[in-house]
């Protein structure tokens, strides 16, 4: 039997043990490197994003630090830069608070979508892997999800890209606020994050109820563009999903048939 | 309120929505439909992501421009290649080249 590289001198009774702790620390490595690339191009597409972040705390007559922490304790952009405008414009709380919710009710639809994989998690892992819960870090591991059943690689997989993003994020806001970061508005970098989820959405369109869910999504999204505070985008991912549930029940109604 | 507590009410708040379903969810043993149902979310959800950064500004529709064209462009990239990477690289390469152009 080959070595298995370990440090201690096994006694041949620990062989086998010995041998699926490497293997283990195999498939680790081999996740967690997966992670980190699978996540690598949406951490670019963010790197604008927290640029801008870091400048709009710089914008906004708070701490700086309080600002900058924002990320720390809400770790959701899109939320935190509409935050900062409510505190900026001096909004009533509930109304800035309300706002941030309303556009961060998305995470209640991705806690569901990863629950059945998250059953089979410990349950620090359960609770800590749901910080990390940002839009680029549940696609890219529902994606993986698809390919890998191991429970074990899959969370390893899923820590080392929220924690990758999540560093890129904080690192960003922390270098467009002291640089004051100003982007030339011509090279369009709004366009970087849609287009890193349009990436990662499309090759997974492969059956008529995700194509039905996506579609409509889109199409009602853009319908409901009045309704404030960003809800059209709850009021789209729902349609799109009550959508896709209506196209695969009458494709099991005609596989029944 | 001081910015503070909204900062603090809205973090816990997002991580209360981040647990929930897990919580909910991980009590039930879930059939076969229920997992297929859950597996439209996060194509809703991101499609409704781009529609929203890439067809509107704010409340209002964009008008046509070269985002349109470099969106076309990166749903045939994504199709074709599979590939984040290059989806985000022809995307932006589109853009900056039709955007010049017109």
């Amino acid at each position: 039997m080959a070595s298995t590289g370990g440090s201690e001198p096994s006694a041949s009774s620990d062989d086998r043990g010995d041998q699926s702790a490497s293997a283990q620390r195999r498939g680790a490595r081999e996740a967690a490197v997966d992670g980190v690339r699978s996540i690598t191009p949406m951490a670019v597409g963010i790197i604008p994003f927290s640029l801008v972040y870091g400048v709009a705390v710089s914008q906004t007559p708070i701490d700086t630090w309080l600002g900058l922490s924002a990320s720390g304790f809400i770790a959701a952009g899109a939320s935190q830069i509409a935050l900062l405008e409510f505190i900026r414009d001096g909004a009533a709380w509930f109304v800035g608070v309300g706002a941030a919710l309303i556009i961060n009710a998305r995470m209640l639809l991705y806690s569901a979508a990863v629950a059945p994989a998250f059953r089979e998690f410990p349950p620090a892992w359960r609770y800590g892997l749901a910080y990390g819960m940002t839009d680029q870090a549940v696609a890219a591991s529902l994606a993986y999800f698809d390919r890998e059943a191991d429970p074990f690689k899959r969370r390893i997989f899923m820590g080392s890209a929220a924690t990758a993003l999540l560093i890129v994020w904080f690192t960003g806001t922390i270098v467009g606020n002291i640089f004051g970061s100003r982007i030339p508005d011509s090279w369009q970098l709004g366009f970087a994050v849609p287009l890193t989820f349009l990436g990662i959405v499309v090759p997974t369109l492969t059956t008529r109820p995700m194509i039905v869910s996506a579609v409509v999504a889109a199409i009602v999204t853009v319908a409901a563009a009045p309704i404030p505070y960003g809800a059209n985008l709850l009021v789209g991912a729902l349609a799109g999903i009550a959508a896709g549930m209506w196209a695969q029940s009458q494709a099991r109604s005609d596989g029944a048939s | 309120m001081s910015p503070f507590w909204m900062i603090v009410l809205v973090g816990v708040g997002t991580y209360a929505f981040r647990v929930s379903m897990i919580v909910a969810l991980g009590r039930f043993e879930l059939s076969e439909r229920v997992r297929d149902n859950l597996r439209l979310i996060a194509p809703a959800v991101l499609s409704a992501l781009v529609a929203r950064g890439m067809l509107l500004e704010g409340t209002e529709l964009r008008p046509l421009s070269e985002w349109h064209v470099a969106g076309v462009v990166a749903v045939i990239v994504a199709w074709r290649t599979k590939s984040v990477l290059w989806t985000l690289f022809v995307g932006m390469v589109t853009l900056w080249i039709v955007g010049a152009i017109i």
